[in-house]
């Protein structure tokens, strides 16, 4: 998978993918081509690449600066190298856009000689400059100069002093067959820098690419995963998309400790305790790790897994057609059955069975919670349901503090939440929907049957 | 030679032909011939497809444009590859047009080029911003009149229009409708505030109340107002449309007991669509037209010589525009 097709799916990624600032087409390519990697070794070299310009970029942003803004004019040129590869003669457009290529690379290179500005070195293109720059100016330009032929020049000069229509329509046939010799030489000759030039453009790229990674990573203040095979653990995690969200209507953003071992996990916690963020926060991290970017946590040890699965109700499979419930319990169905091919997957379930009725939803978390546990798979499964059968770890959202000094409205509600998770010894789900209510100034007579209700 | 020293006034310049086969071509060849006297950095460009090879209504030949060393010029690849002159190429845009991405180049000698250019006002303008980080003195723009044609002309400082026997074969008629061309061109521009106000907006129904402020009318374009009812003057009696100036919404706006009140803005003077007797007779009641984005006209190029092969008295067509454009008018071939 790429991050191409990923930024559809993964609720986030596409706040990250459109806060980088990437400056050139190629540099977005390279971006959107990331793959999903499953490797430790491909992952961990992709982190230590960007940990190494985001660490230079907090010391001296000003180099990147520098490099980024050279990179605007950072063209995509693979047909053209490709034309050259095949062994096709360019023509002055293409032979322009090497040399454009050639010389940009040059001067990226020449801003990073003595110092350890990328964590690899930029290909030396003195050579096709050479070649397509026989009058050494060094400026971004190009044409069939006179120095290339003795025999242009001299035909360039008769054409300047033909006076006959004739006879000019003659040397210009003349010289399109001499420039066109020149070209296929020059082409010929440049072949042979072919791969190095496909390196340039690449590594324009990813440098264009790591720059803007690395500047989003210090502006959010990610941080870099520890790659691990004991579990994933995130502290002061938080959800870039959902922070930024509450900032502009100015409030904060609690962030949260979390851990998961090869096992999985019961949340439980009041209606409006944030437990679908973490959901897709925990969704959004192991993506971002996977596809080699830094995560919105203070510390991050992160497992690697072949795939996430998520289960997040939306109105979109109950669009076409199937009910609520049959559409969730489908997909849990498909959540089992790729657990039971390959242990190593990250399983995110949102409410459980929240569309059926207690009493049957109850067994089902019980059931799914232990068949995945039972096969070794991390997962976590959110759930309104107290006193679920499973043997599973169970945390629970704190939830509303004690002391609210004001009337509860939609507006602050979140401001008395504490959003962090603790170990729940004793499975019962918190009873606060009362307590809300009652907050929330709904009707007091029917708190008072609610309550009422309940006592029986 | 005439009215070169007024185009070195200016930094840009857009030639314009009211019809296909009004000479426009022959005019910017004649103001390339004459400018390559003068010590000024000169581009060229065009606006969309204009500048094919053959005129594609009539089938006749259109002359390739002939520019001179040292000149800067912007065309299409496709038309880049077509040209017969030894040029060195300095950039190459990243947006691609129906012909290609856009080549920009200098001229190494001198040297036929087909132009094609930019298909839209904001890709024009920037092209023209470009050049001038060029280093380039004067821009001049192979335009076009057509409704088919997004980018428009009047979005540079200064305008030559060419005019002739292509228009109508009946001198009266030509004179009528040069005339009712050079008085749009001639319309006064808004005052700098609203320009502000509406800096950046490039499409619906704007109206300007009092106080200076604009409010958007929620209407797409004057197309779409098919219900004449709503009120267009909920706001005020200023009323700036940035799409076409359609014959209905003139129409409308000419019936109403107020249209001496009204000031009605036009984007440029291209936008105006509806029938020359329309518009008049809007003026006549006292209704105002203003665009957003004025040129200067500087002159009036003329061709007396019909595609079909008809030729009008060149003298006799010359002097009659001259009474009413106001500017200085030539038959290029005369002089």
């Amino acid at each position: 998978m790429q991050l191409k097709s990923l930024v559809e799916e993964v609720d986030g990624l596409r706040y990250i993918v459109d806060n980088l600032d990437i400056k050139s087409s190629v540099g977005r390519r390279m971006l959107l081509s990331s793959e999903f990697m499953t490797e430790v070794r491909a992952v961990e070299d992709s982190l230590n690449e960007l940990g190494f310009v985001v660490n230079i970029a907090r010391t001296a942003r000003g180099i990147y600066e520098q490099i980024a803004e050279k990179l605007i004019k950072l063209r995509d040129i693979k047909g053209t190298i490709s034309n050259l590869k095949k062994g096709q003669t360019l023509d002055d457009i293409e032979l322009f856009e090497i040399k454009h290529l050639a010389l940009l690379s040059l001067e990226v290179k020449e801003l990073t000689t003595n110092q350890g500005v990328f964590p690899f070195e930029i290909v030396d293109l003195s050579k096709p400059i050479e070649i397509l720059d026989p009058e050494k100016s060094r400026i971004p330009s190009f044409y069939i100069y006179d120095s290339y032929s003795p025999t242009l020049c001299t035909i360039r000069k008769q054409l300047k002093a033909a006076i006959a229509e004739e006879q000019h329509l003659h040397l210009l046939e003349q010289m399109e067959a001499e420039e066109d010799a020149i070209r296929t030489n020059l082409s010929e000759m440049l072949r042979g820098f072919a791969e190095q030039l496909d390196l340039a453009l690449k590594q324009l790229g990813k440098v264009d690419m790591l720059i803007a990674k690395a500047f989003l990573t210090i502006q959010q203040g990610f941080c870099k995963p520890t790659i691990s095979n004991n579990g994933t653990s995130y502290c002061d995690l938080f959800n870039p998309c959902v922070r930024e969200f509450l900032k502009q209507q100015n409030r904060s953003y609690q962030p949260i400790d979390i851990s998961l071992n090869k096992e999985v996990v019961l949340i439980s916690g009041a209606n409006m305790a944030g437990k679908t963020v973490i959901l897709k926060t925990l969704s959004l991290c192991q993506h971002l790790v996977q596809l080699g970017f830094f995560v919105p946590a203070s510390l991050a040890e992160v497992s690697l897994v072949h795939k996430v699965m998520v289960s997040i109700g939306d109105a979109q499979s109950e669009q076409k057609g199937l009910s609520a419930f049959a559409a969730e319990i489908l997909g849990v169905s498909r959540i089992v059955a790729e657990a039971k091919k390959h242990s190593s997957m990250l399983v995110l379930i949102d409410e459980l069975a929240r569309t059926t009725n207690p009493t049957e939803g109850k067994a089902i978390v019980g059931a799914t919670a232990n068949l995945l546990n039972n096969l070794g798979i991390t997962a976590v499964i959110t759930t309104h349901y107290s006193g679920v059968a499973s043997t599973c770890r169970k945390l629970r959202v704190k939830g509303f503090v004690n002391e609210i000094g004001e009337p509860l409205t939609l507006q602050n509600i979140g401001s008395y939440v504490d959003y962090s998770l603790t170990e729940d010894l004793s499975g019962e789900a918190p009873q606060e929907a009362v307590r809300i209510a009652k907050l929330l100034g709904v009707d007091n007579e029917l708190v008072d049957m609610i309550i009422k209700e309940l006592k029986k | 030679m005439p009215f070169i020293e007024d185009i070195l006034k200016h930094k840009s310049l857009s030639i314009v032909g009211l019809e296909k086969n009004t000479g426009k071509t022959e005019c910017l060849n004649y103001v390339l011939k004459r400018l390559k006297n003068y010590d000024r950095k000169v581009a060229l460009t065009s606006i969309g497809i204009d500048g094919e090879t053959t005129d594609q209504v009539y089938q006749t030949s259109k002359p390739e444009v002939m520019i001179y060393e040292g000149m800067m010029f912007v065309t299409t690849e496709k038309h880049y590859k077509q040209k017969q002159v030894t040029a060195e190429i300095v950039g190459i845009s990243e947006r691609s047009t129906s012909l290609g991405r856009l080549v920009t180049a200098r001229a190494k000698a001198d040297g036929k080029v087909l132009i094609s250019g930019a298909p839209d006002t904001a890709g024009l303008k920037r092209m023209v911003a470009e050049l001038q980080d060029f280093g380039v003195d004067l821009t001049i723009v192979d335009g076009a009149l057509s409704r088919l044609s997004l980018a428009s002309p009047a979005i540079t400082d200064a305008m030559i229009l060419a005019t002739g026997a292509a228009v109508s074969s009946n001198i009266h008629q030509l004179v009528k409708k040069t005339k009712h061309a050079v008085e749009l061109i001639a319309l006064d521009e808004v005052e700098t505030s609203i320009k502000e106000k509406l800096a950046g907006v490039e499409k619906g129904i704007w109206a300007i109340d009092d106080s200076g402020e604009a409010h958007d009318l929620q209407i797409t374009s004057a197309y779409s107002l098919d219900n004449v009812t709503t009120d267009l003057f909920r706001y005020g009696k200023t009323i700036v449309v940035f799409g076409a100036i359609t014959e209905r919404l003139l129409a409308h706006l000419k019936a109403q007991k107020n249209v001496a009140e009204i000031t009605l803005v036009a984007r440029d003077f291209t936008r105006f669509f509806a029938a020359s007797e329309t518009i008049s007779s809007f003026i006549k009641k006292g209704g105002t037209l203003k665009v957003m984005q004025k040129t200067t006209l500087v002159a009036v190029c003329i061709n007396p010589t019909s595609p079909e092969g008809y030729v009008l008295n060149s003298e006799q067509l010359r002097t009659e525009i001259q009474r009413v454009a106001g500017v200085p008018v030539y038959d290029i071939r005369k002089i």
